[in-house]
């Protein structure tokens, strides 16, 4: 494995302020991240977990530190920059699934591609599919799908413009302990593969799975 | 998957909302093609009936206002006032006055109502004057002589030769002639000679009007003083374009109605459209920030929003066009009842291809233009709203 770094933060801090009250939602975070890792962050509710892994996806801006993805510093640039980092550079999954509606598991997949030049990835799509096992399910809707098969549809969906970084925020928390082994098995494989993945979540035992846990506690971090 | 599948899909998600919208993109569309058909065609109707190819460049008429004038001297409208037929004499020495008819036109309904018939007393005169009427035929023989237009020849399957049944006058006339279709309303006249049909309705001597043809239309001008120099106070000379025109300006409050139609049309539309483009914004906010998540920029995101408003706009017009010419001839005939100015026996609704392409091109740029606002809103949600559940 190498040891390309593709993330770095240094002194991360993430402040919002509510009324009056500061919160100090990440609170002095500095992280290096290897390709190939498989990293968890676990912590209780409240903890900026979730903070922390936006500012990782050029979706949040921190209030102060440095956020450098493939040694580009992300605090500094345009919006339309930002909007191609997240284009190519990194794969999202929520808790939420965020599938549309009115187009099949293929269609849901190819959805990010539309915005990359390159429009045609119905192959590409096939097969990330078959990587999650949805091979039997290409052409059902949303509706027809259960939660973990619908979760495993945006992993799919997730992957399609070749990201170099996998982030999921708690991607189990809406479904049942089989579901959700068998998300964290996907990610397993993904990352035996060579993939980046950063997962946040609560559930301690699918944590263990990972190479490395970190521990969020009041936008700190715990262990390490 | 291409963009503009995405699009069609979005639309698909609330069919009953992007079907209403459609729908009133269709009426706009529909409002401004009949109106502008209709604007058109009245225009042209009444300059063809009273100022083009008639080849009569002045009335000497009893009516000083023009709709009045208009419907006596085109439309056989009752009027109490008439002209005296030695009138005809004394103008036919003005200068360059190359031609003068005199003329009794008169409307009569059969008792039931059913059936209204128009009939022209003429001399000679009209055929060196009208360039379009190329008689079939002869000339009027005797004082029972008719010489039909080409639709009520057809219709009533007459030909020169043949003796035909008037139950107005319950009186039987020889047809001499028939005209070629000119698409005027000469179409659906019965000309007499002059003496007969003042004769039938007993006004022996009395005359409609006298229409005159110049030798060129320079004189127009000098015509007109010496005529007026020469009549009395109550008769009045104008020329076929005052007429029209005059008609023309009595329609103009007719026509800023019908603008204001297609003004409340138009903001209908852009309400609706701005109206429902809001709404799939609101309602799909988490999708819009998640797409920017994963890589959807501002351009992007108001991209689809113009595309789908344009798909509706699409299908709205093309509906809308559909619909007008379905409509068209009830509106015509519609139109004809409601009017209260002069109505011309031609055709006033005209449509025509450039119409419908006007009609849609300002329906489709009003739709992208209310489309602006939701596009820019939906275009600037944070990725960031993805995410939070507040
Ligand atoms: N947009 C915001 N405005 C104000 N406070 C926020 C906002 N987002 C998060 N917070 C606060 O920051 C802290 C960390 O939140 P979060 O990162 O969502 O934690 P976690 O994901 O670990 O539950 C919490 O106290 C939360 O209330
Ligand atoms: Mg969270």
């Amino acid at each position: 494995m190498n040891n390309q770094t593709i993330i770095e933060i240094k002194d991360v801090v993430k402040i919002y302020k509510r009324g009056e009250e500061e919160v100090h939602a990440v609170d002095g975070i500095g992280l290096e991240i290897k390709k190939g890792e498989f990293l968890s962050v676990v912590g209780p509710s409240g903890s900026g977990k979730t903070t922390l892994l936006n500012i990782i996806g050029c979706v949040d801006n921190p209030t102060q530190g440095t956020v450098k993805i493939n040694g580009q510093d992300v605090t500094t640039v345009k919006e339309a920059r930002l909007t191609k980092i997240r284009r190519d550079a990194i794969g999202f999954v929520f808790q939420q699934f965020f599938l549309i509606p009115t187009l099949t598991a293929l269609e849901n997949v190819q959805l990010p591609g539309l915005f990359a030049k390159n429009i045609n990835r119905v192959k590409q799509a096939e097969e990330l599919l078959n990587l999650v096992g949805l091979n039997k399910r290409i052409h059902h809707r949303p509706a027809h799908l259960s939660g973990g098969e619908m979760q495993r549809v945006a992993i799919a969906r997730s992957l399609i413009n070749s990201p170099s970084v996998l982030l999921a925020d708690e991607p189990t928390g809406n479904l049942d302990s089989k579901n959700a082994e068998m998300i964290f098995k996907i990610f397993d494989e993904l990352n035996k593969n060579g993939l980046t993945v950063i997962v946040v979540t609560h559930n301690m035992e699918l944590a263990k799975n990972c190479r490395k846990v970190i521990l969020l506690e009041d936008g700190k971090i715990k262990n390490a | 998957m291409k963009f503009y599948q995405f699009a069609l899909m979005n639309l698909m998600r609330s069919k009953s909302r992007t079907m209403l919208t459609t729908l009133s993109v269709a009426v706009a569309t529909a409002t401004l093609f009949v109106v502008f058909s209709l604007d058109r065609g009245y225009q042209s109707a009444v300059s063809e009936e009273l100022v083009k190819n008639t080849g009569i460049h002045m009335f000497v008429t009893r009516e000083g206002c023009p709709i009045e004038a208009s419907s006596v001297i085109a439309q056989g409208g009752v009027s109490p006032l008439y002209i005296p037929e030695d009138f005809a004499a004394r103008v036919k020495d003005v200068p360059y006055v190359k031609e003068v008819m005199p003329f009794k036109i008169y409307a009569i309904t059969t008792p039931d109502g059913l059936r209204t018939d128009i009939f022209f007393g003429v001399t000679d005169a009209i055929q060196r004057i009208r360039p379009d009427w190329n008689l079939k035929g002869a000339w009027f023989k005797d004082e029972n002589s008719v010489i039909l237009g080409a639709e009520i020849a057809r219709i009533e399957m007459l030909k020169p030769g043949d003796k035909t049944y008037i139950e107005h006058f319950d009186k039987e006339f020889e047809v001499t002639g028939v005209l070629e279709q000119n698409f005027t309303q000469d179409d659906g006249f019965f000309f007499l000679p002059l003496a007969t049909a003042q004769r039938l309705i007993k006004r022996e001597g009395k005359l409609s009007a006298i229409a005159l043809h110049l030798e060129n239309l320079n004189h127009l001008d000098d015509v007109k003083i010496t005529l007026e120099g020469l009549l009395p106070e109550d008769y009045f000379a104008v020329t076929a374009k005052a007429l029209g025109e005059g008609v023309l300006k009595f329609f103009g409050s007719t026509r800023a109605m019908m603008f204001m139609m297609i003004l409340i049309a138009l903001i209908v539309c852009t309400l609706g459209i701005a109206n429902t483009m809001l709404m799939t914004t609101v309602e799909r906010r988490k999708e819009f920030a998640y797409l920017k998540c994963v890589g959807a920029g501002f351009l992007d995101i108001s991209r689809l929003i113009f595309l789908e408003t344009l798909i509706i706009s699409l299908i709205g017009t093309a509906l809308g066009l559909i619909i007008s010419i379905f409509l068209i001839p009830g509106f015509e005939h519609f139109i004809r009842g409601a009017l209260v100015v002069y109505v011309p026996a031609a055709k006033i609704v005209r449509p025509g291809v450039d119409i419908a392409i006007l009609s849609s091109a300002i329906v489709i740029l009003v739709g992208i233009f209310a489309a602006l606002y939701p596009a820019v809103k939906s275009a600037k949600i944070a990725p960031m709203e993805a995410i939070r559940n507040e």
